[in-house]
């Protein structure tokens, strides 16, 4: 269940990265998760479901799952603001 | 235009960065801490009130207690007349790093010789959030089953302690101690492991004696394994 706290801190920073960025819509989330932080991915895909909002409010959360207790955002990709 | 933003960016940083804030603070005001995590119904509280009864006249002792919804626990801890600080979490599943630095102005951290931070009832979510604390302490009871322990490894993986519960129970409940040991042992070989019972009294002593001998040799010495 803390699937929904690493989700909204997922969220908060995407946000502001997107914005640094220049990217008016995020289409994919990377996110990279370590085994051991026992997150189940039905869970985290519920989650953001539910809490998906602002520029990522559409965009496809994907992950890879590795050794260890990890919890990174790898990268977002999405389409550039025009002005 | 598609655009492409690498961020490697660490979700667990910002609790992190609590965590670290409040082990210096228990370090600075020599103030051994404890994370005690295991399932609901395991007798944490009880074993906390041994502990308590144990320790009380050789330290002063706090209490953060985290639950989901009540202050029973915390009601309970503070007949024993020490300061106990109940965490509501509203239905979050763990204490995180921030809640437990919001409510540490609440204790005179200076007279505190020992803080046990009483996690929320679980043995999932506590095992990934460093809450800035010593040593960790995971607990089990006879009653839940030896097979918990490979089915939550991440929390007998990070233990610097393993308490097992109800040994008093062990006749009716089937729990395979071989089986348990074993499988602590194989995950963590370093963690001690006391087997006591809160209900009877059972080996408390024996934890309360390595509580007591750690919180000596890691906060007087100030020689902390800050890893």
């Amino acid at each position: 269940m803390h699937e929904v706290s690493l989700i909204y801190e997922v969220l908060l920073h995407v946000e502001q990265a997107s914005r640094q960025g220049g990217m008016n819509k995020v289409t994919i989330i990377k996110l990279t998760i370590g085994e051991q932080m026992m997150v189940m991915p039905e869970a985290l895909q519920f989650a953001f479901d539910t809490l998906r909002k602002g520029p990522a409010a559409e965009a496809e959360l994907k992950w890879e799952i590795i050794e260890g207790i990890y919890f990174y955002i790898d990268y977002i990709e999405g389409e550039e603001s025009s002005d | 235009m598609t655009k492409h933003i690498p961020m490697k960016h660490d979700v667990l940083q910002t609790n992190k960065t609590y965590a670290e804030q409040n082990r210096t603070r228990f370090y600075d005001e020599n103030t051994f801490t404890i994370n005690l995590i295991s399932s609901p119904g395991s007798g944490k509280t009880s074993v906390l009130e041994k502990t308590i009864k144990n320790l009380k006249t050789i330290m002063n002792i706090g209490v953060i207690e985290g639950d989901v919804a009540t202050d029973l626990d915390a009601a309970r801890i503070a007949k024993h007349n020490v300061k106990a600080v109940q965490i509501n979490t509203h239905g979050a599943c763990h204490l995180d790093a921030k809640m437990v630095a919001g409510v540490l102005s609440l204790f005179p951290l200076k007279e505190i010789d020992l803080m046990v931070i009483e996690n929320v009832g679980n043995l999932v979510c506590p095992a990934a959030f460093d809450l800035g604390e010593h040593v960790n302490v995971a607990l089990l009871s006879t009653t839940e089953g030896a097979d918990k322990v490979v089915k939550y490894p991440t929390v007998f993986e990070n233990a610097d302690v393993v308490l097992l519960n109800k040994i008093d129970l062990l006749p009716y409940t089937g729990f395979d101690l071989k089986q348990f040991r074993d499988d602590v042992h194989q995950l963590n070989p370093d963690a001690p492991i006391f087997e006591l019972s809160a209900h009877s009294g059972e080996g408390i002593g024996r934890w309360t004696k390595w509580l007591k001998e750690s919180w000596v040799s890691q906060t007087q010495a100030k020689d902390f394994d800050w890893t």
